[in-house]
């Protein structure tokens, strides 16, 4: 023992203690005995305090006493710190030993005057110590009983014997829950568990047991078993074996119903196959990202796509902005930081990224961060990967196409525009704006209303509202309107419509959107105008033309009426005082006498023939035509029949074959067979055997009528002087007429768009041909 | 002519040749004893509805046939048939048009009005003798009247 500062000399009151007599107690007494400095450190400990509180003296030497204490015990501390000077406290208590373990002692300290810490510890033995422990583990096993009584499932023990033989020592209250089997039931016999259970599960059970029985291994196993109420459940348990003395082993362990979790596993499992499935049907890439450290874990279509083999690709952040196509990449990176730091409340991106075989591939990445760190830093990111080259390229045609659509629109200058009927809104691009003269694109309906021009409104109205109102569904409509635009000036606009209706079947079909174009057709409507009027002014002319001829007609009407009357009466009256001359006064008239008289006579026929047929021809022109069916060899047959007299009718041949039916004016077709029949019979009436003979040809577009004499003939050299007006190729001494009969059949054929023509030769006889055109293509 | 109301033959003729001649046809074969000549479409009224100087005239002897020329001063042809034709007490009076004119619608308005015949006056003097001796062969002897 050191000999520190006696601060209380325990001499003092007892003159006859010497200082050895001190040292000497305090090294031979049963307490343990500690003395402290002002600062709390230890500098006095006697052989009995470093056994108690197992120290090695050096080790509590230079020690604070307050290491002595159990830390949870501030009361005991303070009690001590506290002690006034002179004064000291006494307690049964616990303090620490170097171990950590607690001993209970009784602890006596006393404050000395001269500033130091006398303390004196006594054991209070075995005994007490021994209580304190039973108290304590009662106090364990009641709280271990409770723990037991709320932990999930059954703490339990199970034991097996080498022969088989099993039972459960031990089960918590819960086994009743678990099994519908109580602790009694199995505590000598495990065997109605084993009923309960799964056939299926039963041996592989067993013989995990076994397994686990000799190996000494803790054991695992899940198997079903058929609860009471509740059906099929399952089972997991734990536990871990000790081998008995015995030789039979114990497990420690737990069971617990897991049905639930079974199936929610199973459930996870499913979802996550669908997944899985879904993502590879869909093509779809999935990516996980660690934001911290870029390393990111994809599924196998991700590596697919851009042309990896799944099992050989690893993704980090950097690698996948180095597939990036340069043009992109700074879109792309902006893009996500900004998502990153939150700037933007989605990711969704499109990009061309490098495929493993070098071409460039669309994707589009979806993601969204699922969780950050306490800072509100981003730690991982979930997202997806779709192949989007196929839309794109369709995306590029598009544009291309809309590209040339507008390109055609806008040389048409074709507007477009949009209505929306909720809000009363249209739309407008630069066209139709400048087509109702606005100068902006967007604008309130009734704004452009008002620029419809008054007179157009109601129009305009009834229009879109058929259109809107139309059961069948017909949601088109076009119109012309006007447009005053704000200068005043007036602009002819067309319109074509579609509305877009909400077809909702629980609701009654509402119009959403009308969309159409627009056209200026201000220049056609001019153009229509003047036409219209140019139309006008020529109806007019031609009416005043009409007028005008028709004053004309009515004068040669007139003119021939005249002729006819006036012409012929001074004839008459040649004629006849000229027979009177041949017939009172024959006496005085010798042969020359009434040759002349004769030839008097006889011009004055002949003037009448022409007079008739002069009026005739003129009469051709202005009769208007009536067509009609016309039986040809009835006719031919009638007019030769009134033309020729019996006694030529005898002589002549006359040979009709079937002629084709023409279509033609009766009368003026008539007047031709007249003429053609008359030369004819007048021409071959000199023949020894007259003939006539008349037939028909046809070709694709006309029908071919002749008529053929054995008469006199003509000079063909002559012929295309046969059909003019008064044109003659015989002397009138040969033959008489007035030239005008084939004049007559020329025009008559000419006005049914028909043809004629001659063909003959000298004393040969002559073959006269007219055409009349096919039925119905006679105008 | 002494007797108006023993007329068979009322000529209605303006041009002088062509009544000279039409009589002399008639009386070549002896139908001319009874004639009275008109020269305009007044007189022939007058004559017919026995008014002005004709008024004498008993309008319930009519003559037997009436030729008549289409183209007539003062009335014309058509305006005279329409007359007698229209008029009860003459309607009957059997009416030749006998005129140069061969236009239809001539032909049609004389027959509308109730023209009985219609003749064309030909130019050949020998053809006009022949047609008036048929006409008058025809409506003086052959044709019967009412009384």
């Amino acid at each position: 023992m050191h000999s520190g500062t006696q601060a209380d000399d325990p001499t003092a009151g007892h003159p006859t203690l010497s200082a050895e007599i001190c040292q000497s107690l305090i090294e031979q007494v049963a307490e343990g005995v500690i003395i402290a400095d002002t600062h709390r450190t230890i500098i006095e400990a006697n052989p009995q305090s470093c056994m108690l509180l197992g120290y090695q003296l050096h080790e509590l030497l230079g020690r604070t006493w307050d290491t002595l204490i159990p830390p949870n015990n501030k009361d005991l501390l303070a009690q001590i710190s506290s002690l006034s000077v002179g004064s000291g406290m006494h307690s049964e208590c616990r303090l620490r030993r170097q171990s950590g373990r607690l001993i209970s002692v009784e602890l006596r300290a006393r404050h000395m005057q001269n500033g130091q810490l006398l303390i004196l510890v006594r054991d209070r033995g075995e005994r007490e110590e021994v209580q304190r422990v039973l108290r304590e583990r009662n106090d364990l096993e009641d709280r271990l009983a409770k723990i037991i009584a709320t932990a999930p499932g059954v703490i339990c023990f199970f034991q097996q014997w080498p022969d088989g033989s099993a039972c459960n020592p031990y089960a918590s209250p819960a086994v009743v829950d678990l099994f519908g089997l109580t602790a009694e039931e199995l505590a000598h016999d495990s065997a109605p568990v084993l009923d309960l259970m799964h056939p299926d599960d039963v041996e592989r059970v067993a013989a995990n047991i076994n397994e686990s029985a000799r190996t000494l291994q803790p054991w695992h196993d899940e198997y079903r078993i058929r609860h009471p109420a509740r059906g099929e459940i399952w089972i997991e348990g734990h536990s871990i074996p000790e081998r008995q003395a015995d030789g039979s082993t114990i497990w420690y362990g737990f069971l617990q119903d897991v049905t639930e979790r079974r199936q929610v596993d199973a459930q996870l499992r499913e979802n996550a196959e669908r997944l899985r499935l879904a993502l590879e049907a869909a093509n779809q890439g999935l990516y996980d990202l660690n934001i911290q450290t870029g390393e990111a874990h994809v599924n196998p279509e991700y590596a697919l796509m851009l042309g990896y083999d799944p099992e050989a690709f690893h993704e980090t952040n950097a690698a996948w902005i180095k597939r990036l196509h340069p043009d992109d990449r700074d879109r792309v990176i902006a893009n996500f930081k900004a998502y990153i730091s939150g700037e933007i409340p989605a990711y969704a991106v499109e990009f061309r990224q490098r495929t493993a075989q070098g071409p460039w591939k669309w994707i589009l990445s979806v993601g969204k961060i699922v969780a950050w760190d306490d800072a509100g830093n981003p730690l991982r990111m979930l997202g997806t990967h779709t192949d989007i080259t196929e839309r794109k390229q369709a995306e590029a045609i598009m544009r291309e196409r809309e590209e040339w659509l507008r390109m055609a629109y806008d040389a048409a200058e074709i507007g477009h525009w949009q209505q929306e009927f909720a809000s009363g809104k249209v739309v407008f691009d630069q066209h139709t704006s400048a087509h109702f003269g606005f100068s902006s694109g967007e604008v309130p309906a009734e704004e452009v209303l008002k620029r419809v021009h008054p007179e157009d409104w109601e129009r305009l109205y009834n229009t879109q509202n058929a259109a809107l109102s139309d059961p069948s569904g017909n949601t088109r409509y076009a119109v012309e309107f006007r447009v005053v635009h704000p200068d005043g000036s007036i602009r002819w606009l067309a319109l074509q419509a579609r509305i877009i209706f909400m077809e909702n079947s629980n609701l009654p079909r509402r119009p959403l959107i009308a969309v159409g174009t627009s056209q200026d057709i201000t220049a056609r409507k001019q153009f229509e105008a003047q036409i219209l009027q140019i139309n006008e002014e020529l109806e007019q002319r031609v009416a005043e033309r009409t007028a005008q001829l028709e004053a004309t007609n009515k004068e040669l009407e007139a003119f021939t009426y005249s002729v006819s009357h006036d012409l012929r009466a001074p004839l008459r009256a040649i004629d006849g005082y000229t027979r009177i001359i041949e017939e009172d006064y024959a006496p005085a008239l010798d042969e020359e006498g009434q040759r002349v008289c004769a030839v008097v006579r006889g011009e004055t026929r002949r003037m009448g023939e022409l007079i008739d047929d002069l009026l005739a021809f003129s009469r051709l022109g202005r009769t208007l035509m009536q067509p009609e069916p016309i039986n040809m060899a009835e006719m031919a047959r009638a007019v030769f029949d009134e033309l020729s007299a019996s006694l030529d009718r005898e002589r002549i041949t006359f040979q009709v074959d079937d002629l084709p039916t023409a279509v033609g004016d009766a009368r003026l077709i008539r007047q031709v067979w007249v003429n053609l029949l008359s030369n004819a019979i007048k021409f071959s009436s000199k023949s020894e055997q007259p003939q006539i003979e008349l037939g028909s040809g046809k070709t694709s577009a006309e029908i071919i009528y002749w008529v053929r004499d054995n008469g006199a003939g003509f000079d063909m050299r002559y012929a295309d002087k046969l059909f003019g007006v008064f044109q003659r190729l015989h002397s009138e001494r040969e033959f008489e007429g007035t030239g005008v009969g084939l004049a007559i059949v020329q025009r008559i054929i000419h006005r049914h768009n028909g043809k004629v023509w001659a063909e003959g030769s000298i004393g040969a006889g002559a073959t006269f041909f007219f055409t009349l055109p096919h039925i119905g293509a006679q105008q | 002519m002494s007797n108006l109301n023993a007329v068979d033959v009322l000529l209605v003729e303006d041009n002088p040749r062509d009544a000279e001649l039409t009589m002399r046809a008639l009386k070549k074969h002896n139908m001319a004893n009874n004639l009275f000549l008109v020269e305009d479409g007044a007189q022939a009224l007058d004559f017919i509805f026995c008014q002005g100087q004709y008024a004498q005239r008993n309008i319930a002897i009519p003559p037997k046939v009436v030729l008549l020329d289409l183209k007539l001063p003062k009335v014309t042809g058509l305006e005279v048939l329409d007359a007698i034709k229209a008029d009860e007490r003459t309607r009957s009076i059997p009416v030749v048009m006998v005129t140069s004119s061969a236009e239809d619608p001539d032909i049609k308005a004389a027959y509308d009005l109730g023209a009985n015949s219609y003749v064309i006056k030909p130019v050949d003097f020998d053809a006009f003798v022949e047609a008036m001796s048929q006409i008058g062969f025809y409506w003086l002897l052959i044709n019967r009247q009412v009384g």
